[in-house]
């Protein structure tokens, strides 16, 4: 097992590292972009451990730069609250936003660099026109390309930047791109969504808090650090079912009804072998009826191992693991027709 | 830091750089492990090129074969810089002389290199070239002493003025022009652990043709330049704002106005020498 996988299972085995383990340890936390929560994880778990001083360096080093990013949202959160009061819809807060604003316990040392939110689609234009008008801008870059296949086959606006932060803004519409084989009716879970106490602010419930990050786990292109989202899956369920005895059925009717059984699946496996995640054994037998035909499991079950638990002695794995999961990450997320056409526009083949 | 790599001159400049520094024991942690390795495929043998890798990240676009080296120190700036916050970094050269550090805070272009190589040159110990790093619990600079790349026209009067020091290979055609590294002094890489009290800020800026000025700056206007100078004054918060007024409290401030390096050395060392008693 890799250290990372061990000391977030087990903190107290930090106090067995040595000095090899531990520069393993740095070095996976700085892949995953899990340093500042290892901070935050011994710190609170492990108080009176006396860590190595390069350690120390590093872990509280990047926990203060966190820390900082945290500011940086949170002030800018402010300035977006004024929006949000004026608006009849909801104005949902997604990840790491989300986190900070509902306080939630796993939220310190989590590195974010951009903010994410989620309106009904109905409302994007009205939002999209408010945010302008306060000074968001898109990228003078953009291509017309890129603008066309934000606007028509996304589920998000191209990014945003304001002048006066260094936070980059995502102005979702839909959990998942709208061109996806799994085509997702976002219209329950912008019902769900709950009001942060004392903000104008939505988040989701933690139900879809858990299935939003599975879903993007399971396809996002972007593959560096998915062990920090497994990881979140992973404390996201605990708190969950902590605070909220409905949690693993409500999480299983949620699943079903969105059509998203087969990515919690996954996901839960794969946070049960790493982390020791248990889901109730009738809601667990549920989800593996979810599982897909056998030799499909096994592929992707090795897969997401090579490319959550990387061998450093087996580097060909990990590019061939991410080489074949980004394939399929564009694969799930468009028809083949489109597929080809964003690829040809991509490769340059088409210079416009 | 573990340092590997297969590119044969670098590992050879390396080597006349940090000569004098002890190897890590094996029992003791790193802070960052570096790989400095060819570029696989058809650029192995056209054009080859090189890349920096931290921990199998590689997070810069691959430099010429050649340019190892100055890639390298750049890259581990860049590392530092990402990670060091538990310090205030400011963009300033360090150097220290019996026991009395010097900041040296500038903009690139204005001769703080050449200046802090010339002192060293003179036998200063050299903190640091580039990054001075302060520490918030006793307001001292912790050594990084690296290899201070010279540029351009310093390349020539460095040579003349401190022949005695230790010069890399001549990089042409850098982002910042040519470039010739002057090796840290033995001394100063041994005495790398050894943190020191910093007691005078000078501000240098190199001005061809200028008479040499040396004018005292109220800490309010240094306090207000080094905000600007400091890479990571916001993250640091309060604490980056405690740390710069103790160190202006604690130090004198002058601004130096200079056209010639023998007469700015001069001045330096005239400062600290009316401290002694």
């Amino acid at each position: 097992m890799n250290t990372l996988i061990a000391v977030l299972r087990n903190p107290d085995c930090a106090r067995e590292l040595s000095p090899s383990q531990w520069e393993a340890l740095l070095g996976e936390g700085r892949r995953s972009r899990m340093l500042a929560r290892l901070h935050h994880l011994l710190a609170h778990e492990v108080p009176d451990l006396d860590l190595p001083v390069a350690v120390r360096d590093m872990l509280s080093g990047h926990a203060r730069y966190v820390a900082h990013m945290h500011v940086l949202v949170r002030s800018e959160l402010r300035g977006l609250g004024k929006l949000a009061a004026q608006v009849e819809y909801p104005v949902i807060l997604l990840k790491g936003a989300a986190y900070l604003m509902a306080e939630l316990p796993f939220a310190a040392g989590r590195g974010l660099s951009d903010i994410d939110v989620l309106v009904p689609r109905h409302a994007l234009p009205d939002f999209e026109q408010r945010l302008r008008d306060v000074g968001w801008e898109f990228d003078p870059n953009l291509t017309a390309y890129d603008n066309q296949y934000y606007r028509q086959w996304s589920h998000e606006l191209p990014p945003l930047r304001h002048s006066d932060c260094s936070l980059e803004l995502d102005v979702h519409h839909n959990l998942i791109q709208v061109t996806s084989r799994s085509a997702l009716d976002v219209a329950p879970v912008i019902e769900r969504s709950e009001r942060v106490a004392g903000t104008p602010f939505y988040v989701l419930a933690p139900t879809d808090r858990v299935l939003h990050s599975a879903l993007h786990l399971m396809m996002s292109d972007e593959l560096r650090g998915g062990i920090r989202d497994l990881y979140d899956i992973h404390v996201a369920c605990l708190h969950g079912a902590e605070r909220d005895a409905n949690f693993w059925p409500d999480l299983l009717a949620h699943g079903r009804a969105l059509g998203l059984l087969r990515p919690l699946y996954y996901c839960l496996s794969l946070a049960g072998d790493l982390f020791g995640l248990e889901p109730p054994d009738t809601v667990w037998h549920t989800v593996l009826a979810a599982r897909p035909a056998y030799p499909v499991d096994r592929l992707m079950s090795t897969l997401m191992r090579w490319h959550l638990v990387p061998q450093v002695d087996q580097p060909w794995r990990v590019t061939a693991a991410e080489q074949l999961l980004y394939l399929r990450s564009h694969w799930i997320r468009m028809p083949p027709g489109l597929l080809l056409r964003h690829l040809v526009q991509k490769s340059g083949l088409m210079a416009s | 830091m573990r340092l590997g790599s297969d590119v044969d001159s670098f590992s050879a400049t390396w080597q006349r750089s940090y000569a004098s520094l002890d190897v890590l024991p094996e029992d003791e942690v790193c802070h960052f492990r570096i790989v400095v390795e060819r570029q696989l495929g058809a650029r192995r043998w056209y054009r080859p090129q090189v890349v920096f890798r931290i921990e199998g990240l590689t997070p810069f676009d691959p430099y010429p074969l050649d340019h190892a080296f100055p890639m390298f120190e750049w890259g581990l700036n860049w590392c530092i810089a990402m990670s060091a916050h538990d310090y205030l970094m400011l963009h300033s050269a360090v150097v220290e002389r019996d026991g009395c550090a010097v900041v040296l805070p500038a903009q690139p272009g204005s001769g703080k290199s050449t200046l802090c190589a010339a002192l060293v040159g003179r036998g200063w110990r050299l903190l640091s070239d580039e990054f001075g790093i302060l520490r918030h619990a006793d307001g001292c600079f912790l050594p990084l002493p690296r290899a201070a790349p010279l540029k351009n026209a310093s390349i020539p009067l460095l040579r003349d003025f401190a022949p005695h020091l230790g010069f890399g290979p001549r990089y042409a055609k850098t982002r910042k022009g040519d470039v010739v590294h002057m090796f840290p002094p033995g001394d100063s890489l041994q005495r790398q652990a050894d943190p020191a009290r910093p007691r005078f800020i000078v501000f240098p800026r190199y001005e061809p043709g200028a008479a040499l000025q040396l004018q005292e700056q109220p800490p309010e206007v240094a306090m207000t330049r080094l905000v600007n100078n400091s890479f990571n004054y916001r993250v640091s918060g309060a604490l980056g704002f405690r740390s710069l007024c103790r160190l202006v409290r604690e130090c004198a401030s002058y601004q130096l106005i200079n056209g010639d390096l023998s007469e700015a050395v001069a001045a330096v060392e005239s400062l600290v020498q009316a401290r002694e008693p």
